[in-house]
This record gives structure tokens, C-alpha cells and sequence, in this order.
């Protein structure tokens, strides 16, 4: 029997809900918590304010196969002479003072424009990234929420610096509920293909597919599917996609080239699939099994045997 | 027309071409001599055509020998001129097209003294007996510098009670500083023997080498003398090299210098130094006496695989095979034929006689765990690889404390790859979400489709949707009961999927693509064999 495909997709972002998780979020809340109090005490005269949520969990698109618990930390105009001392000195902080015996030391990693940080609890590996950043003059912060970051250099690309705005991001997929849907979609199909896509990339495109078709998206989740993965099949290659937190800062251009073209044959490829057998939608958006109410006799985890090796 | 005269007449009409020898026909070739005339001195040329003429007497075919100079590019040993005429069945027609290659090499390399982009090994005469490999190594060495170098054997010299004329052996290590090869390969027994860095290739004319320990002399530092002279009365430690004396020069390449090495072969009986008294000093002299050179070869990973091999990426990269049966088995020769240098295998079962058709066993392992039979002929392909194998299978255990060490042991790899065709463990790999790439390998039967799926999480889903419901049951039994049919595919019909599959999943990666699932299927339409790849 054909597959529904809306019921299909709509059953994917139900085993994909973060409140499968709570126990492991729970978790994190409280690890998050501690770090942000050991932040708060060890930079309590250099920051401008308490660090601040970020990443999927923070945007409310997050899947619970990969989802990002971030802090940002914004510290004063002046304390630090550059931006490259802020972030070695975050580091420094995580790998030499800060104490805690669930964050694994070998695994502290400086990252493009965060500390990655990992944690054993009870056997559940957590990972958090903190993102140092400085307010752009005196003051600043307090009015427009901008904050410079540093950004290491990584193979051929020099260390740079960008201007970013945690609070604009947040708010830019705020009460969009049909683009987010189709985020998560796109998520997990980026988790279980292994692309490596940037999410924030995603979440500017399907934002910008929504918009470009306002009055015109339907209401059905696969038609609203299908709309996104046609526009990013189309626009991909030749669209110009801005950070809403700094309009000089061209967020499509993370892609190469080529990455786009590969982006955009992709779409092509599933949209095909898709059309040949409807059932093949499965491939590319399945249900999370350990959280779908099963019904009897309805195929999940079927061990089938008849393949040889 | 008689061969004799077709050569006769053509050389005679050439302009500036004398015939000085007209052509005969002797007990293997057609012989003649020739002048060519040029902008330097004239040019004698004995020349030799199979009696096969115009087809080659392999590999020979024409052979213009040059008697009058040496040492020019693209001249060999013995003075014949390196040339690569094109096939062809009409002798008129070929010998035009050899003359005209002959008189290029003359105007190109010999008048103009043109040098290649590439470097061109020194001409050197090499002495039956053996074949040195060595790799390169990251070292810096200064005219002067000697020590010890270690080789060792790969096989016995004698085979089928034959000496072999190329003993096969490999430079372990030069000083302190060792080639790259396989851990296997570096622990093989081992001799040693004296290396000596020149700095300079030894040459006598131009690419030729010096034959004359007299000429070579200049080369050596008096310490490098001494430590030859030394070995007068001295028992050699090998029974096929009384002393085999490791030489390195400097040579250029596009990437700048690399070192090279050539072997000379010292019978302990004909030790060519001496010593002269100068100034109440011992000073050492070499003998008017012909160097023994013995072959060496840059087998260094790069020049190894040159020819063909795997992407880096795919190729740099640690690899897990899970199953070695006749999949698994043939994917890890594949992987090893390509260059790969990190691979672990694991299977918890023993080599059976029904195995050999279609894997890449070999009878005498009959019995072996597949692991170990498999380990053993993967690294008589590959000298750079590091094999493990593991005989045993992944804990399907998916507890907490179990999974974490499993995870751990999987995490170490870059790319899992799944030819079980074990359901259960598809399961347990989706649940455990190692951060390796998996591919998942199976072939239905009567291989009618090839499925490889690849994701995280939902491999097991994506193949019971993909892998095609087939009716025909399995039909062959081993005598061992209904619990262990087989499913009916050949070699051929493995290796076809599997070599295509492969070229997919690494051609992706070279292009830096996302490697997805894809069915490959075949069919024959009207008598033709078509192949489909489908990508999702």
C-alpha cells in the first residue's frame, strides 16, 4: 500500500520530539546550568551578562537524534585587548581551572568560533559549545544585543572575526511553525545521510522559501515539504542568503560551489525517488523506531533474512 | 619484397644516410650498419631487425645501436636508442615511422641536448642475483655520511630449485631512519650492511654510471674507503651477498630533491680497495676493477600504487570489514589492491572447502579462521598496510556499559563496512550511532541486485525497504541441513557488483560528494546485459 506521505512525515517529527528525551535533556539543563554559574563566577567583572542560550534547543527546531545545548558568553568592550586573547582565555579557563569530574579533558577542543566541550554522565555523552564574544564599543550590548566573535583559522582559511547577534537568530524563526517543521525535516534527513550542511544554512533557506511563496504555501506537510526541497532543488546554486544579525556577513557563501550544485542534484535525486515510489520517502525521513508507538504488524524492525553475504 | 633489400634500398635513399654495411639476413635478425650525418660528429648505427620483421619478436622489435657515443638521454646500456614505434603490419610503413623517431632522437637529444621535465634513472648495467625495494625516507644526509642499513628477505632466493635472477628483498632501515613499510614487513628477520651518501650521482658521461671502482674512488670520503677496506679477510653474513654496499645521491624531482639508492655488490674475495702511504698516512685507492651495481627500486607508497589506487581520502582513511565471507573477503582485497593502509577485519568463522568459488580464500586455508586466512593474504598484496583482524563479532549487548565499549571500539573508524548481511547486527549499529560512515553490502539471490545502504539510524529500515522480496528460495545445501542454506551468486557475479559499488562510493568521495544508498541491478534484455545503479 502506498505510503501517506504526510501522515509519514507527521509520524517522523513526532518520534523525533525532544520530549522523548527529558531524562538525557534534563541532563544537559543541569550541566548547562553549572557551567553557566562556573562562566558567571570566573569572568564576573569582564562580562556584560550572564551567558546566553543558544543553538537548536534554544530555537526550538531541535530533533532528539542531534541537537546543539549552547552558551554564549558576552563579555565588555574592554576586557580584553583582542579577540583572539578572549577566546584563548575561555579555553584556557574549561582546560585549566575549571573542575569537573564529568568533562573529559582530553576533549576539549578549540573550535572555529567556540570551545567544544564534552561531558561522561552516567555513561550519556554530552557535548556543549561555548561562543565568546565581545560587545562591538562601550555600551553596546545593553542596546543592540551585537557581539564580535573570533575565528580561528582552519586549513587553508585564516583566522577572521565576524559580528553576530544570538538574540536576532532566536528571534528570526520565532513563531514561524510551518518553516519549522520543515527545519526539523531537513535536519533529520541531514543527520541520517551524514551531509554536512550547516543547520543555520537550513534555517536561512527554508525561511527564505517561505517567504519568496508567501500566500501561496499549503497546508499539507509533504506539499509544504515538497515547496522547500523544490526551491532549494531551483535557488540553491544562485541564491544569496544574509545573517539576519548582519546583513554583511553572506551566510550562503559557507558553500563552495560545487556544494551547492551537489546540494541542489540532491534534492533533485530524493524529489524523484520520491515521485518513482512514495514509499521511498522512508529512506529519507525515518521515524526515530525507539520512540514511535508501534502498531502490530506494522513493519518497523523488521529483521528480514533473506540477503546473503 | 625481401626484407633484406626493402632495408637496403630505403637507407640508401635517405639524404644524409650512407649504408656501410649492406643488410643480411643471420640466425636471429637482420643485421646492417649506417652513418648518419649531423650538425656534430656522424653517427654509426649498427641496426638489427627481428626476422618476425614487421612484427616484433617480443618485446623486441627494430634496434638502432648506437657505436660512436654514449650517455645521451633516452640511450640504453648497450647503446641502442629508446624509441616506441607504433604497431604496424606493413613493413615500408614502420621502418619510415622508426627512421623518422630514430631522427628526432638525434636532433632532440643528441644535437640539441634537450633534458626531459622528468628525471631519468642513470643507465647502469645491473648483475643477475637480486632486487633491492626501499622506500623513501624523511632524512637529511651530507657527503661523507655512512652507517649501517638493514634488509631482509621476502622469499627464498632459490625457487622450484632455480636461483631466481631477481632475489626479491627490502631496505629495512638506512641509519637510524626507517622505510614506511607495513608493521608485518618490519618483522621480517633482518641483515645488515654499510650505506655510504655520495651527495652526487656517480656518473662517468652524462646518465651513465661508472662501471670502474678506479673512476668511483673520487666518490667516496677516506672513511667510506676505510670501512671497505676493512672488510679484506672479513666473512660476508649472507650467503647471496658476500657485501652489498648501500649507496645514496641526491636526485631531482618536481618536488624538489629526493634521495636515491643503488645497491653494489662486493664479493668478499674481491674487495677493490687498497692503501697507498702519502705524507706517513694510510690513504685508500680503489682497483682498476669492474663495480658490481645490483638492481634497486623505489617502491615508496606514492610510486607503489602510481598506477591506480583508491582517492586519499578513501585511502588515508581506517577502515572496519564486518563478515568476511565471500563479500567481505573480496571487498578487503579490493580495498587492499587500492592503496588502503588501515584495515581491521572481523568474523568469528573458519575457511570451509565451499567457500573458495567465490572468496578470495585459497585452498590451503581450509580451515583457518577466515580473519586470519584473510590477514595473511592481504598483506602478501600490500607491504604498507596494517591488517588486525579480529575473530570474533560485535556485541549485540546494547546496555549502557556494553554499548559504551563497543561504541568506543567502532568510533576508531572512519568507515564500517557491513557485509553480514546479519539483521540483527544492522539493528544494533543503528542503535548505537557510531560516528564511522557505515556501508552495508548484500547481494540477493541469485544476484539479481546488489544493496548498499548507508545513514545513521535507519539502515536497517532503508534495507528491508530496499532489498527485493525474492521467491526463489535458496537451493543449495551444503549437506548441512535446512538452517544453512547459501544463496547461489558466482565470483563473477560478486566482483562485478563489488567493483562497481566500490567505484561509486570512491569516486563520490574523490568528488567530495555525500556517498548515499544505491541498488545496482542487472538484467538481460534482448540478450544484452544491462546494469542499473539507482542513488537515493
Amino acid at each position: 500500500m502506498a505510503t501517506d506521505k504526510s501522515k509519514h512525515l507527521d509520524e517522523v517529527l513526532q518520534s523525533h520530539r525532544m520530549a522523548h528525551v527529558e531524562p538525557l535533556m534534563n541532563k544537559y539543563i543541569k550541566k548547562r546550568d553549572e557551567v553557566k554559574e562556573g562562566l558567571d563566577k570566573k569572568y564576573s567583572q569582564k562580562k556584560v551578562s550572564s551567558p546566553i542560550n543558544s543553538g537548536s534547543y534554544a530555537k526550538h527546531d531541535a530533533i532528539n537524534t542531534k541537537f546543539d545545548i549552547d552558551l554564549c558568553i558576552p563579555f565588555q568592550y574592554d576586557a580584553f585587548t583582542t579577540l583572539e586573547e578572549m577566546a584563548d582565555d575561555v579555553f584556557n579557563f574549561f582546560s585549566k581551572e575549571y573542575k569537573d569530574l564529568q568533562l573529559v579533558q582530553y576533549e576539549i577542543r578549540k573550535q572555529r568560533v567556540s570551545i567544544g566541550l564534552t561531558f561522561l554522565i552516567d555513561g550519556d555523552i554530552i557535548k556543549m559549545d561555548i561562543v565568546p564574544g565581545r560587545e562591538l564599543s562601550k555600551g553596546d550590548y545593553e542596546k543592540t544585543k551585537n557581539l564580535n566573535l573570533y575565528v580561528r583559522a582552519k586549513l587553508d582559511k585564516p583566522a577572521t572575526t565576524t559580528q553576530t547577534n544570538i538574540q536576532a537568530h532566536i528571534d528570526h524563526i520565532k513563531e514561524k511553525n510551518d518553516e519549522r517543521q520543515i527545519i526539523r525535516l531537513l535536519k533529520i534527513w541531514k543527520t541520517h545521510h551524514n551531509s554536512d550542511i550547516k543547520s543555520f544554512f537550513v534555517e536561512l533557506i527554508i525561511i527564505r522559501a517561505f517567504e519568496d511563496n508567501a500566500g501561496k504555501v499549503p497546508s499539507e506537510l509533504w506539499e509544504k515539504l515538497n515547496l522547500a526541497l523544490e526551491f532549494i532543488r531551483d535557488k540553491v546554486t544562485s541564491i544569496s542568503l544574509k545573517d539576519p544579525a548582519n546583513s554583511n556577513n553572506i551566510v550562503s557563501n559557507i558553500l563552495s560551489d560545487s556544494e551547492k550544485i551537489n546540494l541542489s542534484l540532491e534534492m533533485k535525486r530524493m524529489l524523484e525517488r520520491i515521485y518513482d515510489n512514495e514509499d521511498n520517502i522512508k529512506i529519507y525521513f525515518p521515524v526515530n523506531d525507539k520512540y514511535v508507538v508501534k502498531q502490530k504488524g506494522n513493519g518497523h524492525s523488521k529483521l528480514k533474512t533473506e540477503s546473503f553475504g | 619484397m625481401d626484407k633484406c633489400l626493402l632495408f637496403n634500398t630505403f637507407f640508401r635513399d635517405q639524404t644524409g644516410v650512407k649504408l656501410l654495411e649492406e643488410f643480411f639476413t643471420g640466425n636471429e635478425f637482420i643485421i646492417g650498419k649506417i652513418q648518419i650525418d649531423t650538425a656534430k660528429e656522424p653517427l654509426l648505427f649498427n641496426v638489427e631487425a627481428p626476422l618476425s620483421y614487421p612484427l616484433s619478436n617480443s618485446p623486441l622489435s627494430i634496434r638502432f645501436v648506437c657505436t660512436n657515443v654514449d650517455g645521451f638521454l633516452h640511450l640504453n646500456w648497450d647503446g641502442s636508442v629508446c624509441i616506441h614505434p607504433e604497431k604496424n603490419h606493413d613493413p615500408a610503413e614502420k621502418l619510415i615511422n622508426e627512421f623518422s623517431l630514430l631522427k628526432r632522437w638525434i636532433q632532440d637529444y643528441y644535437i640539441e641536448e634537450k633534458t626531459d621535465s622528468h628525471y631519468e634513472y642513470l643507465i647502469t648495467p645491473f648483475a643477475d642475483g637480486a632486487k633491492f625495494l626501499f622506500t623513501d625516507i624523511s632524512a637529511n644526509f651530507k657527503k661523507g655520511d655512512q652507517g649501517l642499513f638493514e634488509y631482509s628477505q621476502l622469499t627464498e632466493p632459490i625457487f622450484h630449485g632455480t636461483m631466481l635472477v631477481q632475489h626479491p628483498l627490502i631496505i629495512q632501515k638506512i641509519g637510524e631512519h626507517e622505510c614506511c613499510w607495513g608493521t608485518f614487513y618490519k618483522t621480517l628477520p633482518k641483515f645488515k650492511s654499510f650505506w655510504f651518501f655520495i651527495e652526487t650521482a656517480p656518473v662517468i658521461y652524462r646518465r651513465k654510471i661508472i662501471t670502474n671502482w678506479e673512476d668511483f674512488e673520487k666518490y667516496l670520503s677516506p672513511t667510506q674507503l676505510k670501512t671497505i677496506h676493512e672488510l679484506h679477510g672479513k666473512t660476508g653474513q649472507n650467503h647471496i651477498f658476500d657485501y652489498p654496499i648501500l649507496i645514496g645521491y641526491k636526485i631531482p624531482t618536481t618536488n624538489g630533491n629526493e634521495i636515491h639508492w643503488q645497491m653494489i655488490k662486493i664479493p668478499s674475495n674481491q674487495i677493490p680497495t687498497y692503501g697507498e702511504k702519502a705524507e706517513k698516512k694510510w690513504v685508500g685507492k680503489c682497483q682498476d676493477q669492474q663495480i658490481k651495481w645490483v638492481c634497486t627500486i623505489n617502491s615508496s607508497y606514492h610510486r607503489f600504487f602510481g598506477r591506480g589506487g583508491l582517492c586519499t581520502k578513501l585511502a588515508d582513511s581506517k577502515i572496519l570489514i564486518l563478515g568476511c565471507g565471500a563479500i567481505g573477503s573480496s571487498l578487503a582485497e579490493i580495498l587492499t589492491r587500492g592503496g588502503l593502509q588501515d584495515l581491521t577485519l572481523m568474523d568469528f568463522d573458519f575457511v570451509e572447502a565451499g567457500n573458495i568459488c567465490r572468496s578470495a580464500f585459497e585452498f590451503n586455508q581450509i580451515g583457518y579462521p577466515k580473519t586470519f586466512a584473510l590477514e595473511q593474504k592481504i598483506r602478501m598484496i600490500s607491504p604498507f598496510i596494517n591488517i588486525r583482524s579480529i575473530q570474533n563479532h560485535i556485541d549485540k549487548r546494547i546496555d549502557k556499559p556494553n554499548k559504551t565499549n563497543t561504541l568506543k571500539f567502532l568510533n576508531q573508524f572512519d568507515y564500517i563496512f557491513d557485509c553480514t548481511t546479519d539483521m540483527e547486527l544492522c539493528y544494533v549499529l543503528d542503535i548505537l550511532l557510531p560516528t564511522s560512515k557505515i556501508f552495508n553490502f548484500s547481494i540477493s539471490n541469485k544476484a539479481k541486485e546488489f544493496v548498499c545502504v548507508t545513514g545513521r539510524g535507519n539502515i536497517t529500515e532503508t534495507k528491508a525497504h530496499l532489498f527485493p522480496v525474492d521467491e526463489d528460495k535458496p537451493l543449495f545445501y551444503e549437506g548441512t541441513g535446512c538452517w544453512d542454506p547459501t544463496f547461489e551468486a558466482s565470483y563473477f557475479d560478486i566482483n562485478c557488483y563489488l567493483n562497481l559499488a566500490i567505484k561509486n562510493i570512491n569516486d563520490k568521495i574523490k568528488k567530495k560528494l555525500n556517498a548515499t544508498t544505491f541498488v545496482i541491478k542487472t538484467e538481460m534484455n534482448d540478450e544484452v546485459l544491462n546494469f542499473e545503479l539507482i542513488d537515493y
